[in-house]
């Protein structure tokens, strides 16, 4: 019976937490994380959409709702009691939506009390699928959204602004996982000077970092070299014009591995659609020309590379106990 | 985890040791458009230096990997090391042997050595005598066939990359001399050949024409 009840509440907690960020704002973030929850939803999927782009939020524009009158800041400021009485229909069947917060001026600087209060509770939400829609930049806020997801999608265009940002964000990532993952003090120490450095051309290069790390606690940069060829790290290039625009993103993966350590896995490319820009611009709800769309092929292809890890990983020896 | 620049060659463009220089110089192409300095996919990844290494070890990598000499030295350095073995460069060298885990590498090293010696005497298309001709008479037709098939290099490859079409190719090959194109084309055409080859192009071009010039004279006769 114990065993049971243990099966019961893991499972509970079996959610998939997708986090879609990658530092620079109009790339697209808000659009796939709607769309790819659609996609998600339509194949039977629970499929829940956090709206974490605290302070211009506009995750509900592309499902077409007015802004819903609850939403992450009723949470935040106590007048509803849990994460899941935030949670609105989005009249997709399947898919649900947490709406970002809306009117508190300064809420897009989180305090860390409430931040770790929200990060807590998604972990609790009880949906297949969980898509967290962050804002641009690389703040602490943004950077802890992700770091808590199962896996993180970095959107990027494919101009050199875009890559830089992206490259940005992911190199803060890093050093934000490892600030968090590691307590000696002199490593602390060290990486925070790499995040200090970051501006000028001096910066630590993650070798440089697991170096130095080496050198002081031998043994300590390959652990940590370990953990980060464990992160689930995923790229999508939006707004592709051109083949060349299509070449980026494997590339960009490929460099990113052998120079960050971690593998991004390349999804794939959503090529530039007028029609969208055309349906955004007259408000329109996603799904009313979205599926007419060229990119809803790409997105749709996207979605499906997108599995939960758990469908891959059986634990065997707690299935079997079950019969 | 190691740096980019610390990869041995065959890591650093991501090929396996058997790779033919086929793919060598697809694997070469493809880093360079990720790293080269016009490269938007690594922009601001790389510290100016960074980059700097990057590129001149891919080139050091190119040069080794693409001359069969060099490269060989360069799989024993890498067998002296134990980043490779020697079955890794396809030479089931040691199967069925008795030699004690101790001995391993460096009996290994030896009969490599052994083997590719016994290769060149037996006169077949080794890498040795491919690398260059022996000198301009040595060049003819079959030859260049021969160091073409030796480095797995297509006819349809070269007139991928080049555009010089594989009638003219397999002219050249066959020495179908009256086929051939005015010599000015030829010597052009020749000297393209030989650069995909990675053998010395003034060699190969005044050692067939030569040779072209040889036909003419005995033909007009």
């Amino acid at each position: 019976m114990a065993e049971e009840v243990s099966i019961i509440k893991r499972r509970t907690v079996d959610n998939h937490i997708l986090a879609i960020g990658g530092g620079k704002g109009g790339t697209g973030k808000s659009l796939l994380t709607a769309s790819i929850g659609i996609c998600l939803a339509n194949r039977g999927n629970e499929v829940l959409l956090i709206d974490a782009d605290l302070g211009t939020a506009n995750l509900h524009t592309f499902l077409g709702l007015e802004p819903p009158r609850i939403g992450l800041s009723d949470f935040l400021t106590k007048k509803k009691s849990g994460l899941d009485r935030v949670i609105v229909k989005t009249g997709i069947s399947n898919l649900k939506l947490i709406s970002g917060a809306q009117d508190i001026i300064g809420i897009a600087n989180l305090p860390y009390g409430q931040k770790v209060k929200i990060l807590a509770n998604i972990k609790k939400l009880d949906y297949r699928y969980i898509l967290i829609d962050l804002g641009p930049g690389t703040s602490f806020n943004i950077l802890d959204f992700f770091l808590i997801s199962h896996c993180g999608i970095l959107i990027t265009s494919p101009e050199p602004t875009s890559i830089e940002n992206t490259y940005r964000f992911t190199r803060s990532l890093l050093f934000r996982y490892l600030r968090k993952m590691i307590s000696q003090k002199v490593v602390r120490s060290l990486i925070d000077k790499g995040v200090m450095q970051r501006g000028g051309h001096k910066f630590y290069s993650v070798f440089d970092l697991l170096e130095a790390i080496e050198k002081i606690e031998p043994g300590l940069g390959d652990t940590i070299a370990s953990y980060l060829s464990s992160l689930d790290i995923k790229l999508i290039v939006n707004q592709a014009r051109t083949t060349r625009d299509r070449a980026i993103g494997q590339k960009m993966a490929m460099a990113a591995k052998k120079y960050f350590g971690i593998p991004i896995d390349f999804l794939g490319n959503i090529g530039y659609d007028s029609n969208v820009r055309k349906g955004l611009l007259q408000k329109k709800p996603l799904m009313a020309y979205f599926p007419h769309c060229k990119a809803f092929k790409e997105i749709t292809e996207i979605s499906q590379k997108i599995l939960p890890r758990y469908q891959l990983g059986l634990d065997f020896s707690t299935e079997l106990k079950v019969f | 985890m190691e740096r980019l620049t610390e990869r041995n060659y065959y890591k650093l463009l991501g090929i396996s040791p058997k790779a033919s220089f086929e793919e060598v110089r697809s694997a070469y192409d493809q880093a360079m458009s990720i790293y080269s300095t016009d490269s938007i996919a690594t922009y601001s990844l790389l510290t100016p230096k960074e980059r700097e290494g990057i590129l001149s070890r891919l080139v050091d990598a190119y040069k080794t990997l693409t001359n069969s000499h060099l490269r060989r030295e360069y799989n024993h350095s890498l067998i002296e090391k134990g980043e490779l073995s020697p079955q890794e460069i396809g030479f089931p060298s040691l199967e069925g042997s008795n030699v004690v885990e101790g001995k391993l590498r460096e009996v290994s090293v030896e009969s490599l050595i052994q083997r590719e010696e016994k290769a060149e005497n037996e006169n077949q298309p080794s890498d040795a005598n491919l690398h260059l001709f022996d000198d301009e008479t040595s060049v003819t037709g079959r030859r260049i066939k021969m160091v073409r098939t030796a480095k797995e290099i297509s006819l349809d490859e070269i007139y991928r990359k080049t555009n010089i079409p594989k009638k003219t190719l397999e002219d050249i090959e066959e020495e179908h001399f009256e086929e051939l194109p005015a010599l000015v084309y030829l010597k052009g055409f020749l000297r393209t050949y030989a650069k995909i080859l990675n053998v010395n192009q003034s060699q190969m071009v005044d050692g067939y024409v030569k040779r072209y010039f040889e036909w003419k004279n005995t033909s007009q006769r």
